[in-house]
């Protein structure tokens, strides 16, 4: 079947042979898939996401013109307070606690030992698992009551507590979760950037009696900063839009174990496209998402300059 | 004075004996830490029920009980999710390694007006998350009767892969032109020169990318939870979280579903981490 469409394409594209150097116009013909399908399903949703979050729109109803009335409202709004919060804390925890064990791993594996890229692939299990299953065995091992951490704890004569149902506590194991699977990636980035330095300059610090720290110090850190730096900017834009381990925590524990301190914006904006049907809202949340997201990623690409190379 | 340099070189290479050694129970530590709350999960998917809560905690079942994958299995219809969900991944694999391709070897090789312009957009476009489309996405896919097919999964994947596109392209213009000029000159049409020649000559793009579009794909959740709506359309990673609302804390059971919802992607992963590991390192894709 593949032959027989292969040959027919083949004989339309065929009628381009005559000027298709000189022109080269077929080049279009080639990236327009593409292109249609980036406008259709990435650009001009995005304007649009703009435009219907100037409107009040339940999808029952038409969209009625509202200014920037969702904005003001979101700015006055608690919940989305609360939901910013804690997707600042979710953030800040992905940034001082996730980059430094992923750089701290990195440094652990980079060593040629034998079965190091076994010991490698089993970091980057949990990356590549679901995290909705992930999330799963760890509500089952954080479970406050029989759960296995806290069997863990009783058995060495330790206090259990609410890991995910506490409000002061629920946060941080989110965030302990998140960084546990998050390692191995943060590592593999790491690991390119460490292997990239090369070793003649450290060979040059032992020769001036450089110790382990100051060769970390004064060589490792700053020549690995376009890496850390990426990182970084990775961590943000992923954190922003936590999600899927938050919906776990809370839908699907009934609406009675909700936890206020899990809402998260992308959350937020979730119940109120969907379940509230604030279609001009949600809009005006995600436009404010993508601003952020969009304003974090140019600063990145300004930096970026300097070090990656795009090509011509 | 031999001895006394023998006895020195003997402790140096036991204190290098000693630091591989710390260097091993640290790495192996790490590991543990990576893969316990996976086995705690087979563990668990293997119990009986009275065993589950047993005290102190047992890594390793007294008794096997098998059957609680088939129970799992038939509580939701997880042969369907899993159906949905290779197809959902193979297809928007297809579809990107064929528009991929075609638009990497359009920005590679050919000047048409406003190429760069284009190029530079497609750039920008890669930047926008899906989460922030999800709005007018929901209202399109309504309006286009969508609602609830697996369209709306594959067809943005297919259509809209930027990254994959930039991947063709930077991977295609390492190729050498002198392969084509040989192939014009013998009169071949540019859809002939792409297909004979560079479809074959970018497999490594191909292993990297299908790779990584089945991974995601899989472990898909916002898009499925969103736009899909009936039990029988659910990709895996929605029918698991629905086992988890509908059945409650049955946790051998749910624990064996996910199991079952994981191990696809693990072994993909197994066969594939060679372009997976470098995908990440020379993209930083996640």
């Amino acid at each position: 079947m593949s032959v027989i469409a292969n040959r027919s394409i083949y004989s339309v594209l065929g009628s381009f042979r005559l000027n298709w150097r000189r022109l080269q116009l077929v080049g279009m013909l080639f990236v327009m898939p593409v292109v249609l399908g980036t406008l259709v399903f990435n650009i001009v949703p995005t304007i649009a996401t703009l435009g219907i979050s100037f409107t009040h729109y339940d999808m029952l109803t038409p969209p009625e013109w509202a200014g920037l009335e969702n904005y003001q409202q979101l700015l006055a709004d608690d919940f989305a307070r609360d939901a910013l919060k804690n997707t600042v804390v979710f953030t800040l925890g992905m940034i001082f606690l996730g980059i430094p064990c992923g750089l701290g791993v990195a440094l652990l594996v980079n060593r040629p030992l034998p079965g190091i890229r076994l010991i490698r692939l089993t970091y980057l299990i949990p990356h590549v698992s679901s995290t909705i299953a992930v999330a799963l065995v760890w509500q089952w091992i954080l479970n406050g009551r029989l759960g296995l951490l806290n069997q863990g704890l009783k058995m060495i004569g330790l206090e259990g507590q609410s890991w995910l149902t506490d409000p002061n506590i629920a946060m941080i194991s989110v965030i302990v979760i998140s960084v546990w699977q998050s390692i191995g990636y943060n590592m593999l980035l790491f690991l390119a950037g460490l292997q990239s330095i090369p070793e003649a300059l450290y060979e040059a610090a032992k020769i001036d009696g450089g110790g382990r720290w100051s060769q970390f110090r004064n060589i490792t850190l700053p020549l690995l900063s376009p890496t850390s730096f990426f990182v970084l900017i990775i961590t943000m834009i992923g954190s922003f839009q936590v999600f899927n381990i938050i919906y776990i925590f809370t839908v699907s524990t009934g609406a009675q174990g909700r936890l206020r301190a899990l809402d998260v914006w992308v959350y937020y904006l979730w119940q109120n496209a969907f379940s509230f049907f604030k279609m001009g809202y949600a809009a005006a949340m995600a436009f404010a998402l993508f601003a952020v997201i969009a304003t974090v990623t140019f600063i990145q690409w300004r930096a970026s300059r300097h070090w990656v190379f795009y090509g011509e | 004075m031999t001895a006394l340099t023998t006895s020195h070189q003997r402790e140096a290479r036991l204190a290098k004996l000693i630091g591989t050694g710390t260097h091993y129970i640290a790495l192996l530590t790490v590991a543990a830490m990576m893969i316990l709350p996976l086995v705690w999960m087979v563990s668990t998917s293997l119990k009986p029920r009275k065993d589950v809560f047993a005290y102190p905690p047992q890594f390793i079942p007294k008794t096997v009980q098998w059957e609680n994958y088939k129970d799992a299995w038939e509580a939701q219809p997880f042969g369907a999710f899993m159906f949905n969900s290779f197809k959902v991944s193979i297809l928007s694999i297809l579809g990107q390694l064929l528009f991929c391709s075609l638009g990497g070897y359009g920005f590679a090789r050919f000047n048409f007006p406003f190429k760069n312009a284009l190029f530079a957009f497609l750039l920008a476009a890669m930047m926008i998350p899906t989460l922030v489309n999800i709005v007018p996405l929901f209202i399109l896919y309504r309006e286009l009767g969508w609602l609830d097919n697996h369209i709306t999964l594959i067809a943005p994947q297919a259509l809209a892969s930027t990254f994959g596109t930039f991947l063709y392209r930077q991977f295609m213009m390492t190729i050498p032109q002198e392969l084509e000029d040989a192939a014009k000159i013998d009169g071949a049409s540019a859809f002939g020169i792409y297909w004979r020649i560079m479809l074959p000559l970018t497999k490594p793009v191909a292993a990297v990318l299908a790779t990584f579009t089945f991974i995601g794909t899989w472990n898909q959740f916002f898009q499925p939870l969103v736009f899909l709506q009936s039990t029988e359309q659910f990709t895996v990673t929605i029918g698991l979280a629905t086992f988890r609302q509908e059945e409650g804390t049955i946790w051998n059971l749910l624990m064996a579903a996910s199991v079952i919802t994981l191990l696809p992607t693990l072994i993909v992963f197994m066969f594939t981490q060679r372009y997976f590991v470098r995908g990440i390192v020379t993209t930083g894709i996640k």
